[in-house]
């Protein structure tokens, strides 16, 4: 995750324990279900989880979709709704971090709402909106707008005071200000925002699927507990934690092109 | 002494004392109440002119509930027995996680061949959100109280040890100079530098895993269970008690908002040396 | 050089933050293309004196006149550069310099061409398309003091803008401030706790006592350009100020 650090001749078996170490874990995990250690209502193992993959792809039973439809409800949901809070978020929070009356304003309802794990919203979308796309774009957008929010006004309350003094013995506007020096000053923070927006709300799409919901990964995941199919439950975990994963390298490539993109 | 004197300025430029009647009425405090008054009033006419008919409480029969709840007895147990029993599910599950995961953490940072090791598996399970455990963890553990922990547990493991891990190795290693150049050995590294300067970052990491595991309860409540907050939520969403959601959504905010300032205060006395960088 | 003209009236300026006094009635004038040196103790609110003189701090009381108007930082053109290097990491040399004139509203043709007018003096012109971060301290310190005088100003305000380089850079960047002074004939209120930068660049020394400040003395510098370090004259106008302010 872009930490890492330059090697230099390190040892061989440092280079193949990282190696080592999965396999054993993936060969103990086989063994301990096929050996009857732990028993087969509980665990799949991971042979069994892969060949489910591709059973799946093609297989709507039993839980009423094939994987590509609920792969695909859950990423409309995820995108939406971390557009929506990107789109709401950011500008927010910028204006938050510069102009006192919508501090003023924004502020108390933001610390209000903050503290509400967005998975409790659940029932009241429910009522609202029904179990449809609305509902849980909504719980989406109310977990990624809080990362946005902070990092965008942190950001342009980082700018540098002298470059704010600078530019106000010019005699710059407020607004010039705000364009010219705190927007641009708060971007490494904002792309910051992406991938931690994104973690968000991923999280909280399961949340939404797990209560609400007639397809989609973490519907998957549901329907497997109530079926009693642990292989079920383990794919739809797999898929999850595979596509957040995908999702966040590629806001990652993302984040680096457009940071590289201002400072050189 | 510029760089305050800076700070004065651009201070007194943005919060200068007023006397006009703009000022006055663009005052932070003024505003927060106009913003905190303008809410509720915006959420009772919302309620009141039924805009999502009878799904929306007006503020003060929420508080009528909840104070309702806290004198009689609802599915066993009074209000503060439910807060309790969350409260407790988080304490156990959020206390045993860090208890593992950040000393984990410190020693995969110090020591690379333990890193090697459990890095990668770490990895395999990071970017699994933690509500994702919900169902194998009932299929595990059963509805029983254990399934909830162990949930909370998953999803504090994470931020906990990733935050250990980072704090040490994002030190500066100037700082380790300091030790080095003194005739210190490798375990005075360890315990003057890499542990103190880790602080903050371990606190941050209690931070997060602490609103994770506020998350964590409430999906394992609302999956299953006969109290708790989320316990309470659920009811509501069952029976159709928008009354009832809104107050268990009022209750476990103020837990979770009590708890954070909780580590606050913590790092504040563990880590006097930070400096607070004015956040949200 | 200078002219008779007074451009910059400053009648008892005061500050003072709750109970304690950091200015107490200053009270001078700068004549129009002059350049004026400002030493004192360390610690004795230079630094406040310019961001009261540049409003970026109202005053308590007194009044800063140019051309006998009060100053007024969206009317004048004001110009400050700061002890700290004040570029904006996002533009490139080029654009920086061109920020002040940029705000100003000075119209685009007229912009560039001032611009690479100035970069020409200074010799930044092979480095205009880099990003600051990429050239060295003492070239961000020039792109401040250009941009400083790209936008031709009423009054132009030096914050120790060399005091963080070493002395060899030092050196050639007064030289080349003197240069920019002279040609483009802005006027100039350099703040310096160097005596002997001070010595070097001015024509007129204004010592500011201890808190609550003063202007103490005012000493003019007539020597000849290009001035000599160990000239006897030299020698004894710097033993001259470093006495004033030793014995405050």
């Amino acid at each position: 995750m872009g930490y890492e650090e330059v090697r230099v001749d390190r040892p061989l078996l440092l280079r193949l324990l990282p190696f080592i170490s999965v396999g054993t874990f993936l060969l103990l995990w086989e063994w301990s279900v096929r050996s009857g250690m732990v028993p087969e209502v509980l665990l799949a193992p991971p042979s069994q989880v892969f060949s489910l993959f591709f059973e799946k792809l093609s297989e709507p039973n039993p839980d009423g979709a094939v994987l590509a439809v609920h792969a695909w409800t859950s990423l409309q949901e995820a995108f939406l709704g971390y557009g929506l809070s990107l789109l709401v978020g950011i500008p927010l929070g910028l204006a938050m971090g510069w102009f006192r009356i919508v501090e003023g304003i924004a502020r108390p309802i933001f610390e209000l709402i903050r503290p509400i794990p967005p998975i409790a919203w659940i029932p009241l979308t429910v009522f609202w909106f029904g179990i449809g796309l609305t509902g849980k774009v909504f719980i989406i957008w109310i977990a990624g707008i809080v990362p946005c929010v902070i990092n965008a006004y942190v950001g342009v309350r980082m700018t540098q005071p002298t470059l704010i003094q600078m530019a106000r013995t010019y005699g710059a506007t407020d607004w010039q200000i705000f364009c010219q020096l705190c927007v641009p000053s708060a971007l490494p923070m904002i792309f910051g925002a992406l991938q931690i927006a994104l973690a968000y709300c991923w999280t909280n799409l399961v949340g939404a699927e797990l209560l609400a919901a007639d397809t989609g990964l973490g519907y998957l995941i549901t329907m497997g507990g109530r079926l009693g199919r642990p292989d079920i439950v383990v794919l739809g975990m797999v898929c999850v934690g595979l596509s957040g994963a995908i999702l966040g390298f590629i806001i990652d490539i993302i984040e680096k092109r457009l940071l590289a993109g201002i400072r050189r | 002494m510029s760089s305050s004197i800076a700070n004065e300025t651009v201070g007194s430029a943005s919060v200068r004392e007023g006397r006009t009647l703009w000022e006055m009425l663009t005052n932070t405090y003024v505003l927060y109440f106009v913003s905190l008054a303008g809410f509720f009033l915006l959420w009772d006419r919302v309620a009141y002119l039924h805009v999502f008919g009878d799904s929306l409480a007006r503020p003060h029969v929420v508080a009528q509930k909840l104070y309702m709840l806290s004198q009689v007895k609802f599915a066993g147990t009074n209000l503060a027995g439910h807060i309790w029993v969350s409260t407790q599910r988080v304490l156990i599950g959020f206390g045993l996680a860090s208890v593992i995961a950040v000393p984990l953490g410190l020693f995969m940072s110090l020591n690379q061949y333990a890193n090697a090791i459990v890095k990668p598996i770490f990895d395999l399970f990071k970017p699994m959100p933690p509500i994702a455990w919900v169902s194998i963890s009932i299929l595990w553990f059963g509805i029983g109280e254990f399934s909830k922990v162990f949930i909370i547990a998953i999803g504090t493991f994470v931020p906990c040890l990733l935050n250990a891990y980072n704090g040490i190795r994002l030190i500066e290693p100037e700082l380790y100079d300091v030790v080095r150049v003194l005739g210190g050995s490798r375990k005075d590294e360890i315990i003057q530098v890499s542990f103190p300067a880790s602080f903050p970052a371990i606190f941050a990491g209690l931070q997060i895993s602490l609103s994770v595991a506020w998350t964590c309860l409430l999906a394992a409540e609302l999956m299953n269970a006969r109290d708790g907050m989320g316990f309470l939520i659920k009811r509501g969403m069952d029976t159709h008690d928008p009354a009832l959601v809104l107050g268990g959504m009022v209750l476990i905010a103020a837990m979770a908002w009590l708890s954070s300032l909780l580590i606050s205060l913590l790092e504040r006395k563990a880590c006097p040396w930070k400096r607070s960088i004015e956040n949200l | 050089m200078s002219s008779e003209h007074v451009k910059i009236r400053v009648t008892n300026l005061t500050k003072r933050f709750g109970d304690l006094t950091v200015l107490d009635s200053i009270a001078f004038e700068v004549k129009a293309g002059e350049l004026v040196a400002i030493v004192g103790p360390t610690g004795c609110g230079k630094t406040t004196f310019l961001n009261t003189l540049s409003k970026l701090m109202p005053a308590t009381e007194g009044s800063i006149l140019i051309d006998g108007e009060e100053a007024n930082p969206r009317r004048h053109n004001i110009s400050y550069v700061f002890q700290e290097p004040t570029c904006l990491p996002w533009r490139t040399v080029r654009e920086n310099v061109a920020y002040g004139m940029e705000i100003k509203g000075v119209p685009h043709a007229e912009r560039m061409e001032r611009t690479d007018r100035i970069m020409e003096i200074v010799g930044l012109s092979s480095c205009a398309h880099l990003y600051p971060n990429q050239v060295s301290a003492s070239m961000v310190q020039r792109i401040a003091v250009s941009r400083a005088f790209a936008v031709e100003p009423d009054l132009l305000l030096m914050d120790e803008p060399y005091g963080q380089l070493d002395v060899k850079l030092r050196y050639y960047l007064e030289d080349e401030l003197v240069t920019l002074w002279q040609k483009l004939q802005s006027t100039v209120l350099f703040v310096t706790h160097n005596i002997e930068e001070a010595v070097y660049v001015a024509e007129r020394i204004l010592v500011l006592s201890n808190k609550p400040t003063k202007v103490k003395a005012e000493i003019p510098v007539d020597l000849p350009r290009p001035r000599d370090f160990l000239e006897p004259r030299f020698m004894e106008i710097r033993q001259q100020v470093t006495e004033l302010i030793r014995w405050w």
